[in-house]
């Protein structure tokens, strides 16, 4: 049968839907994974086993079944909506605070780019000029959910958590935004793929050249996912569970997942702003593409992305049970009074080194 | 082709929401609205290639000042009474915005062939660059006082908003 003849616009379409269908797929498989970890791993540090029972006869994998009975379990446990909830936007919140997350992903950068039939494919799902932007944009979208979440719920706890949890991503925003700056300055682009082909030795990572923008990014990753020591939102001492408390069975699996997501991505987005992307250290890539050819090369470059937010995704675990919850008061002083001033500074001083280093 | 479909699709988007934005009833639901209007405008600037203006119109306003009135919104706990209180129109405010209507219309409708048309394609591909360039170079002092002119309004909505400090009592 002979193949009807594509043209460029066609492939990319097809293109974009397959590498969605793909990121999406995967991206499924990551709360199953790090919910693993996440109880393992606290296990590991205090000295007790962790889930390791689940399993086949003799066969236990370490306890990785475990997750998967629960995800089960949340599939099928019944559905309640509280009596008082606002109906519409109780079950449109979880969804809407997917669809940012997602888009955040869709816009990294996974790897250079693969040849299929004499066709250039890039490796990110929708890549933008304006990547960065887009991202941040998308972001802004991502407290809608759990706004909505807590505003829906009709209950104290919820509302609360919510407003916190909202509160707070908006107030990290800023120096989320501000840190980028410097990067932007530096490699003169807002592109990721870009900004990654300027990383092209490691003395050239973002880390090395703009360390204050990584501290306070690294700051912000932690504040802008409401993760521990920065996960007021849910304080369970005292909101129960924060915007969530009223969600069960797959909604509050939703929750989990773009929970997650959001923490992939921002992972993702920590190892190509500051840690060279799908780029091996010391190894330059034209020199893989010699060894291996295009596509070979693309996949290792995918694998050493993931290595690298694989790290960032450790990280997250092993803060939670090192670090104790920040207090409310100290949090915002610390996204106001502390970083804000700090990354102005860090783009003024970035700036002015460009400026005397041109001229 | 598809783009001009697309077009029409997130006009007739924008312009369905902002209309909900108007009539309905539930503040959370008015404000939600309002976002899907300001993302499907945007979605028209990146048909239209100005990708920059769309990116910082969804930062700014769908993700930093809508987020701020749902806030004011979920403080203040409207019920649906104290809504249906604020909702009447008055006639003066009707039969103003129908006139105001009417007269941008009429403006419009006249003044075709005699204005510059609106030119698409003076960006480039590069849009950041373009739009940096305009704005530190030609238009430097107007962008310089546009921002004088933020700065002032953020003093005065601190200094409004702060409490004054009660003086100490004489015991």
């Amino acid at each position: 049968m002979e193949l009807p003849v594509l043209d460029e616009t066609a492939v990319q379409i097809i293109a974009t839907v397959v590498k969605f269908l793909v990121v999406l797929v995967a991206v499924l498989h990551i709360p199953p994974v790090m919910i693993w970890v996440e109880r393992r791993a606290p296990a590991l540090m205090q000295r007790r086993r962790g889930p390791n029972r689940v399993g086949f006869f003799r066969w236990r994998l370490w306890g990785l079944l475990q997750t998967l009975a629960d995800a089960v379990k949340l599939i099928f446990k019944e559905e309640s909506v509280p009596g008082s909830a606002y109906r519409g936007f109780f079950h449109l919140a979880p969804l809407i605070g997917l669809i940012p997350t997602l888009l955040f992903v869709s816009s990294i950068p996974f790897g250079p780019g693969i040849e299929i039939g004499g066709w250039k494919i890039s490796l990110s799902v929708i890549e933008l000029d304006i990547g960065a932007l887009f991202i941040l944009a998308v972001t802004g979208i991502g407290v809608y959910g759990v706004t909505l979440a807590g505003w829906a719920s009709n209950g104290k706890f919820s509302l609360l958590g919510s407003l916190r949890a909202s509160a707070q991503m908006i107030s990290y925003e800023i120096p989320l935004g501000l840190s980028l700056i410097p990067l932007v300055l530096i490699y003169g682009s807002l592109n990721l793929q870009q900004l990654i082909y300027a990383q092209s030795v490691v003395w050239k990572w973002g880390i090395f050249l703009s360390p204050i923008s990584f501290f306070i990014f690294l700051i912000c990753m932690f504040a802008e996912t409401n993760r521990a020591p920065f996960d007021l939102s849910e304080g369970e001492s005292e909101l129960v569970a924060g915007f969530h408390t009223e969600y069960g069975s797959a909604k509050f699996a939703l929750f989990f997942l773009s929970e997650y997501v959001a923490m992939f991505a921002l992972s993702c987005l920590c190892s190509v702003l500051f840690f060279g992307g799908w780029q091996i250290p010391f190894v330059s890539h034209a020199l893989l593409v010699s060894l291996l050819g295009v596509n070979l090369a693309a996949l290792v470059g995918v694998a050493t992305l993931l290595l690298k937010a694989a790290f960032f995704m450790w990280l997250y675990v092993w803060v939670r049970w090192t670090l104790p919850r920040f207090r409310y008061d100290q949090l915002m002083n610390l996204g106001w009074k502390f970083l804000l001033p700090l990354g102005l500074a860090n783009i003024c001083v970035t700036a002015l080194v460009l400026a005397v280093m041109g001229a | 082709m598809i783009e001009l479909g697309f077009f029409y699709l997130f006009a007739v988007i924008a312009l369905g929401a902002a209309l909900g934005v108007i009539l309905l009833k539930n503040p959370v639901a008015a404000a939600m609205l309002l976002v899907v209007t300001l993302c499907a405008l945007a979605a028209e600037y990146v048909l239209l290639g100005a990708e920059f203006s769309a990116a910082i119109q969804v930062l700014v306003y769908a993700g930093a000042i809508v987020i701020l009135f749902t806030f004011v919104i979920m403080l203040l706990n409207l019920g649906q009474e104290e809504v249906g209180q604020l909702m009447g129109v008055s006639k003066w405010a009707l039969l103003f915005s129908l006139l105001t209507g009417a007269a941008i219309i009429l403006i419009q409708r006249l003044s075709v062939g005699r204005l510059p048309e609106a030119a698409l394609s003076t960006l480039g591909s590069d849009n950041v660059y373009e739009v940096g360039m305009a704005l530190f170079t030609r238009y430097l002092w107007p962008f310089e006082l546009a921002s004088l002119l933020i700065l002032l309004a953020v003093i005065a909505s601190i200094v409004i908003a702060k409490k004054p400090t009660l003086p100490a009592r004489d015991a």
